[in-house]
This record gives structure tokens, C-alpha cells and sequence, in this order.
């Protein structure tokens, strides 16, 4: 890069992150859901 | 707008050896890692559809046995989903974007090398559920078709449980990816690129990953409570114990119809680069089109269970799902018609991946049109599970997925590798899998229509013809990606040089920073923000 166009770099780590612990989240929270159906699904006896 | 080429030269080198891609952190290798993967899961699913094929070219039974078909089926469909499109829109995703939006790399390079590595290992599961049936004692191989309905597959073998294994391993190496990808998106962006410059790709795969971060999960969840059902006594899925099988359905379609969104949404994102670029003229409504998508990704989420309209659902959710279905059409069509404007006086010359443009305006079109008679519920009452249904599908997951990604491979080559690839070779080959497709998969709208039903390893003599046809279609189909191979081989090991920014038109409307770099860019790319003009 031309020596007077730099622009300073950020450091996004802390948000990368950020975003990607809430994506995950939401993918958990997704991925329990079905189980609910647990009510009586379940053989008792 | 100025590049970036000649910053840190102190570590521009890539490792030696197996640790530059066993430990890759580098957006580019992984991209390749990828898309290498990809090619050769195509031609494992091909080999599977050509042995289809040759099984399908005689009505009885010629060389598969009939559990043996149904299991090369559902592999070759998941294959080709999972194993194919999936990574190779990843790989595009992770060479591209970060060269497009001026990011040095992904977002989270450590998650992007496991995001790759669970690849490999969850197709040698896959490959095992397939081969353990040859193991006496392990029961009946996967035969339910890539749908996975229970109660089959509670009953079926050891296979099915290496199969949930392959779809966990799946489901976290794709979630791990899109969350990467977003998070590029959101966050990496050079400074002063906003959302709305960023390339149509870029747009595409926004949604995707958030499509795929919502979606995956309940697939993961449900092949689990198959496992359970399976194994620890659960009753999900089972009347018997007051479970029901059709929650299995819809917890599969609620990932399933998406699903077609997301093989199908990169593709169109190449699309929005490559029509632009071959036209001479700025993509025609930017902005609409990433609202279409944006449309898309709301109604693909709630349209599921047009896919089981067959199995006895309310009036009230039959009409739901049948207008929902009709609605989504709508901003398909649009994007079709947008994509037709940008070409309309433009000054197009046909290069590969233009050929590849067009022949997909037109044959998914096809596919939509076949759609909209799929979702009407009477008229699906009679087209369900036959070959019809293999036939839209095919018009759109080939032209609508595949060959978007093979116009962004010519596309992208030159880039890829700094070499031009053939073009009278790139022409060959898109007319010979063109016409070779066309073979194959249009008379199975025949066959499907007078009733010869999909997943069923013989059929009666009067459909005998259509599938001869369609065989030697596919025969031809699957030889001329012998020659898309050699394509790629030749233009990684040499040719003519190409310039950083080999299509003249490719600037146009967007601010393509990844037209910027040399071809091949460096190793490390971006590590200081460019400045946009
Ligand atoms: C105009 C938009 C579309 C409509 C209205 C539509 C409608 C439908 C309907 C109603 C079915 C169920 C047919 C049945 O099983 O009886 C179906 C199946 C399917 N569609 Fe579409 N579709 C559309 C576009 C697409 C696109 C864009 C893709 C992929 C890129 C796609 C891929 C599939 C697949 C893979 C199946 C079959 C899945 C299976 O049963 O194994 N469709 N479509
Ligand atoms: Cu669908």
C-alpha cells in the first residue's frame, strides 16, 4: 500500500468472538428445540 | 482504488510440507483445501449416480442388489449436498470474500481450519456406513433414501448410525463455517465499505450462513433423536410409545427446504458478478436483489412441509403451505428477470462462464415452473414421490447450484491460479454437460408424469425408453467431467498469463477489490485495510 494511504488496523478479535459465541448460541438453542417433544414420547413401562 | 502488494514481506512465505495445510490458518489454502474436497466427492457421487444409471438402463434387476440401489441413492444424494455444493460455495466463500470485502483473512482462521478438517473424516464415515454392510451381522444398509424417515430408519443397520454420525460431523463443520463467514462479513469489512458495496456474492452468502446457523441444528437434533429412538428406548418418532414419525418429517424439511436455499443462493450470488461483468453494465437493481434474498430467507424458513403434503396434514396447513410455496416463486422470478435486465444492451460476449450464466437463466427457470406445479396440492397429489420430483429437483440443483459454481470456477481460475484456462476447452465442455444434462433429466418429466415412482430399483417395461435415454445421458454427463478435470489440472500447471484483472467488465458496479491484487495474490493479502476511493 502507498506509504500514505494506511489506514490504521482495528483490532475486531473481541467482537469476532463476540458474534460468534451468539451465533453459536442461537445454533444451540435450535438444536435443543426438537427435543421438547419429549412430553410423553417416552416409554414408561 | 489502490492495492495492496508489497506490505510484510517477512512472513509471505507459505510453509513447507504437509503443515501448510494440515495447519492452515490461511483463508486461501483452506479455500482450496475445499474446493479440491469437493471435486473429488463429485466424482464419488457420480460413480454412485453412473452405477444408478447402469442399474436403471433395464427395467429388473441387473447389477445392485435392491437395498444396495436404495443405498447408493441416498448416499449419492447427500454426497452430492455435503460433500459437493456445500464445500465448494465454502471454498469460493473463503477465497473470495475476504479478497472482496479487503479483509486480511476470515474472521476466526483457527475455527476455519476445523471447519475443513471435520470434512475428511465425516466422509470416510460416510463411506464406511456404506461399505460395514458387507460385515455379516450388521444388518440392513441405509435404505430409506437421503430423507432419513423413520420408522425405516430405526429399523435399518449399523450403517444408519455412522450415517448420524457423518450428519453431526456435517452439521458442525458447516455451522462452524457460516459463523465464520457472517462474522467476515459483519466485522472484517475494509474501512469504509459498507454493506450495501459489498459484491452480490458477499450478499449471497450472508444469508446463507445465517440460513445455515438456523437450520443445520434442527437436522443435527433430530438425526440425535433418531439415535435415541434407536438406541436408549425413546419413542420420538414411534406410535407405539406415543411418538409420532411425521415429527421426524417436519424436523427434516424445516432443514431441508432451506437447504435448497443455501446450495442454491451462492450460486446466484456468482451469477450477480459474472452477468454483470460479461455485459458490460452495472448489475440492474442492486438493492432489489439482496432484498429478493432477503425475502427468500424469511419464506424459505416457512414453507417446509410442502414436502409432505401426502401424509395428511389439517386443510388449514395444506393452504398455508401451498400459498406460502406459490409466494416464494415471486422474488425467484424477480431475481430472474433483474439478472435478464443487466443483460439486456449490454455489450455480452460469451465466455465460459457466461455461456454458464445463460444456460442457467434458462433451465432453472424450468425448474421453477415445475416447482409452481409441485406446490399445487392436487396436482402434487399425483407427482409425489415420482420421478417428476427427480426431475425439478435436478433442473434446479444442477443448473440452479453446480453450474453456478462451475461458471465461478472459470470465473475465479484466472485468479486462483494466474493462468488463463482453455477457452475453446471451457466451450466444449459447457455444451457437452449441458446437452448431456438436458439428456439425462428431461425425460424423466415424462416418466415421473405417467407414474413411474422415484427411489425403486426396477420398473415396468413401458417406461423402458425414457430410461434409456436418460442413462446414456448420464453416461455422457459424467464423462464430460473428465474433461472439466483436465481443464483444471491444465490450468493450474501452466498457460497463459493471466493479468490482475482478467475480464474487463469485472469492475463494473461493484468495487471488486479482489480485482486489485495480482494473479495469483500473495500468500497474505490486505494486512493493511485498503482505502477505498
Ligand atoms: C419456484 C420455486 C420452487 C417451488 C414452488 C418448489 C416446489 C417444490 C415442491 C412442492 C416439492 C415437493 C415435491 C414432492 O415431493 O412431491 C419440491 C421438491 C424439491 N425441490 Fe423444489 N421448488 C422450487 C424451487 C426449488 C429450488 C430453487 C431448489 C433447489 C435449488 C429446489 C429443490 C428441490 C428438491 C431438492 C426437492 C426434492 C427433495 C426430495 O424429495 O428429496 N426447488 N419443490
Ligand atoms: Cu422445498
Amino acid at each position: 500500500m502507498n506509504e500514505n494511504n494506511e489506514i490504521e488496523k482495528k483490532d475486531m478479535t473481541k467482537a469476532n468472538i463476540w458474534i460468534a459465541v451468539a451465533l453459536g448460541i442461537i445454533a444451540l438453542t435450535v438444536a435443543i428445540t426438537p427435543f421438547f417433544y419429549l412430553n410423553n414420547a417416552v416409554i414408561t413401562g | 482504488m489502490s492495492a495492496v502488494t508489497h506490505e510484510e514481506h517477512h512472513h509471505d512465505e507459505p510453509p513447507k510440507g504437509f503443515k501448510r495445510w494440515l495447519y492452515s490458518t490461511n483463508h486461501k489454502d483452506i479455500g482450496t483445501m475445499y474446493l479440491v474436497f469437493a471435486l473429488v466427492m463429485l466424482f464419488l457421487g457420480g460413480a454412485m449416480a453412473m452405477l444408478i444409471r447402469a442399474e436403471l438402463y433395464m427395467p429388473g434387476l441387473q447389477i445392485l442388489d435392491p437395498d444396495l440401489y436404495n443405498n447408493l441413492v441416498t448416499d449419492h444424494a447427500l454426497i452430492m449436498v455435503f460433500g459437493v455444493v456445500m464445500p465448494a460455495a465454502a471454498g469460493m466463500a473463503n477465497w473470495m470474500i475476504p479478497m472482496m470485502i479487503g479483509a486480511p483473512d476470515m474472521a476466526l482462521p483457527r475455527m476455519n481450519n476445523m471447519s475443513f478438517w471435520l470434512l475428511p473424516a465425516a466422509a470416510v464415515l460416510l463411506v464406511s456406513s456404506l461399505l460395514v454392510q458387507f460385515i455379516p451381522g450388521t444388518g440392513t444398509p441405509v435404505n430409506t433414501g437421503w430423507t432419513l424417515y423413520p420408522p425405516l430408519s430405526v429399523q435399518v443397520g449399523l450403517g444408519m448410525d455412522l450415517l448420524i454420525f457423518t450428519v453431526h460431523l456435517l452439521g458442525i463443520s458447516s455451522i462452524m463455517a457460516s459463523i465464520n463467514i457472517v462474522t467476515t462479513i459483519l466485522n472484517m469489512r475494509a474501512p469504509g465499505m459498507k454493506m450495501m458495496d459489498m459484491p452480490l456474492f458477499v450478499w449471497a452468502w450472508f444469508f446463507t450462513g445465517l440460513l445455515l446457523v438456523i437450520i443445520m441444528p434442527v437436522l443435527a437434533g433430530g438425526v440425535t433423536m433418531l439415535l435415541f429412538d434407536r438406541h436408549f428406548g425413546t419413542s420420538f418418532f414411534d406410535a407405539a410409545g406415543g411418538g409420532d414419525p411425521v415429527l421426524f418429517q417436519h424436523l427434516f424439511w424445516f432443514f431441508g427446504h432451506p437447504e435448497v436455499y443455501v446450495l442454491l443462493l451462492p450460486s446466484i450470488g456468482v451469477l450477480g458478478l459474472v452477468i454483470p461483468t460479461f455485459s458490460r453494465k452495472p448489475l440492474f437493481g442492486y438493492k432489489p436483489l439482496v432484498y429478493f434474498m432477503g425475502v427468500l430467507f424469511v419464506l424459505g424458513l416457512i414453507v417446509w412441509a410442502h414436502h409432505q403434503y401426502t401424509i395428511g396434514m389439517s386443510l388449514g396447513a395444506t393452504m398455508y403451505f401451498m400459498i406460502g410455496t406459490i409466494m416464494i416463486s415471486i422474488p425467484i422470478g424477480l431475481m430472474i428477470f433483474n439478472f435478464i435486465f443487466t443483460m439486456w444492451r449490454g455489450s455480452m460476449t460469451f465466455e465460459t462462464p457466461m455461456l454458464f450464466a445463460i444456460a442457467i437463466i434458462l433451465m432453472f427457470s424450468f425448474a421453477g415452473v415445475t416447482g409452481v406445479m409441485l406446490a399445487v396440492v392436487p396436482a402434487d397429489l399425483q407427482y409425489h414421490d415420482t420421478y417428476f420430483v427427480v426431475a425439478h429437483f435436478h433442473y434446479a440443483l444442477i443448473p440452479g447450484a453446480v453450474f453456478g459454481l462451475y461458471a465461478g470456477v472459470f470465473y475465479w481460475l484466472p485468479k486462483w491460479t494466474g493462468h488463463m484456462y482453455d477457452e475453446k476447452l471451457g466451450k466444449i465442455f459447457f455444451w457437452w454437460t449441458t446437452l448431456a444434462f438436458n439428456m439425462t433429466f428431461f425425460p424423466q418429466h415424462f416418466s415421473g408424469l405417467a407414474g413411474m415412482p422415484r427411489r425403486i430399483v426396477d420398473y415396468n417395461i413401458q417406461f423402458i425408453e425414457f430410461n434409456q435415454i436418460s442413462s446414456i445421458g448420464a453416461f455422457a454427463f459424467g464423462l464430460s467431467h473428465l474433461l472439466f478435470l483436465y481443464i483444471i489440472i491444465k490450468t493450474v500447471k501452466g498457460g497463459e498469463k493471466a493479468p490482475a484483472k482478467p475480464w474487463d467488465g469485472a469492475q463494473i458496479g461493484t468495487p471488486g477489490l479482489e480485482w486489485t491484487l495480482p494473479s495469483p495474490p500473495p500468500f497474505h493479502s490486505f494486512t493493511t485495510p485498503p482505502k477505498l476511493k
